[in-house]
């Protein structure tokens, strides 16, 4: 029969095969993308002016984006291969989700109301909205390119946590530039920025890696 | 195990591993397609194993290889749904009766044995062996609602059932 001639072919195409190729890959393609989403950061958006001054705020802002990339990676790494549950490793990300709205709103409970307003949304729109997500996009092109590879079996789901973590990514990108400075606004628009990338994710990069 | 050993670089191991896979794929795929197309379900069986040989640097050693492996099988099994939409046989709820009504009568009901062989019959044996032996009336009550003598009942019953014996090849009709 054809297949043990298959069989038989594929077990001479072997070779001592390389570890964490998984882990390495994926390491690999995040590492370049917030290269790039910093490059973005530092000649379209422009890092912040009073930097110097402020950098103890930035790197509280930074370590949330890398609180949440270190809550979705997890998943993305369960993800990103065959796989047939990947309830547990959920459970950080959800985590991670529930802790930020919790700071919201006893942040938001915190603020004295006439000063609400302008904590949560200063002027206008949030720009972190827009912001985050553009800056998220190279970063999931290449964790796409990375997990394609990997045979991802749960597609869309996979997709969400591409986008997950290419948000978080880039919220600590962006941390850098971002002039609001009240945990309130963090706690809740780079959430929901985050949020907004895995849904996206969901539905656009599902389709993207499959193999 | 095997897995583990083949990804060191074993031949022999690593051989041994797909002849394994591929005998659990061919009965996976039989039962999943429920048809008896062995070819297709064949052809399923080698993407697979070649999907889990290109793939095989993403499999974890510390995890199950069952899970992964079948995770593949799988993911193979549903892209093939996606590719041939014709191999959904879906079943309209309408149809749902005939499929599962006998068209081909019990052969053990010997009311319906009877009422194939009465087609062989003249009608008027067929209508008094019907009316006396199956709807049990007396001869008189068939004689007078057939329009005929008591006699000529009996003799048609008579008549009727002999040809009947012949036709059922000497079986006992009565």
């Amino acid at each position: 029969m054809k297949t043990d001639r298959l069989i038989e072919a594929l077990a001479h195409d072997t070779g001592a095969a390389p570890r964490y190729v998984a882990e390495r890959r994926l390491v690999l393609a995040g590492v370049a993308g917030l290269a790039a989403a910093f490059a973005i950061v530092g000649t379209v958006f422009g890092i912040r002016g009073d930097f110097a001054g402020s950098w103890t705020i930035v790197l509280l802002k930074t370590a949330f984006g890398v609180v949440a990339l270190a809550a979705g990676l997890p998943l993305l790494l369960e993800l990103a291969r065959p796989n047939a549950s990947a309830r547990r490793a959920a459970a950080p990300a959800a985590l991670f989700a529930a802790a930020s709205l919790a700071i919201a709103v006893g942040a938001f409970a915190l603020t004295p109301p006439e000063a609400r307003m302008t904590a949560w949304v200063g002027g206008g729109m949030p720009e972190c909205l827009y912001r985050i997500p553009l800056l998220a996009i190279p970063i999931a092109v290449a964790l796409s390119l990375a997990v394609r590879g990997l045979g991802p079996t749960r597609l869309t789901l996979a997709g969400a946590a591409i986008g997950g973590v290419s948000g978080s990514i880039a919220a600590i990108a962006y941390a850098s530039c971002c002039q609001m400075d009240s945990a309130l606004y963090v706690a809740s628009w780079y959430l929901a920025s985050i949020l907004f990338c895995a849904g996206v994710g969901a539905v656009v990069i599902g389709r993207a890696v499959k193999w | 195990m095997l897995m583990t050993l083949g990804l060191q670089g074993d031949v022999g191991a690593y051989r041994q591993f797909l002849e394994r896979l591929g005998g659990m794929f061919r009965a996976f795929f039989r039962r999943k397609l429920q048809s008896s197309d062995a070819a297709l379900a064949e052809d399923l069986v080698q993407e697979t194993l070649l999907a889990i040989h290109l793939h095989r640097l993403s499999y974890d050693p510390t995890r199950r290889i069952t899970a992964w492996v079948y995770a593949i099988a799988r993911y193979k099994l549903i892209d093939h749904y996606r590719r041939s939409p014709a191999s959904r046989r879906f079943v309209p709820v309408d149809d749902v009766d005939d499929l599962f009504s006998e068209d081909e009568p019990d052969a053990t009901d010997p009311v319906r044995d009877i009422a194939a062989l009465l087609k062989h019959l003249p009608s008027k044996q067929s209508v008094a062996i019907r009316l006396v032996k199956l709807e049990e009336l007396t001869s008189k009550e068939a004689a007078k609602r057939m329009g005929v003598s008591e006699a000529d009942v009996k003799i048609s019953i008579h008549r009727g059932l002999k040809k009947l014996m012949d036709l059922a090849g000497g079986r006992d009709v009565a």
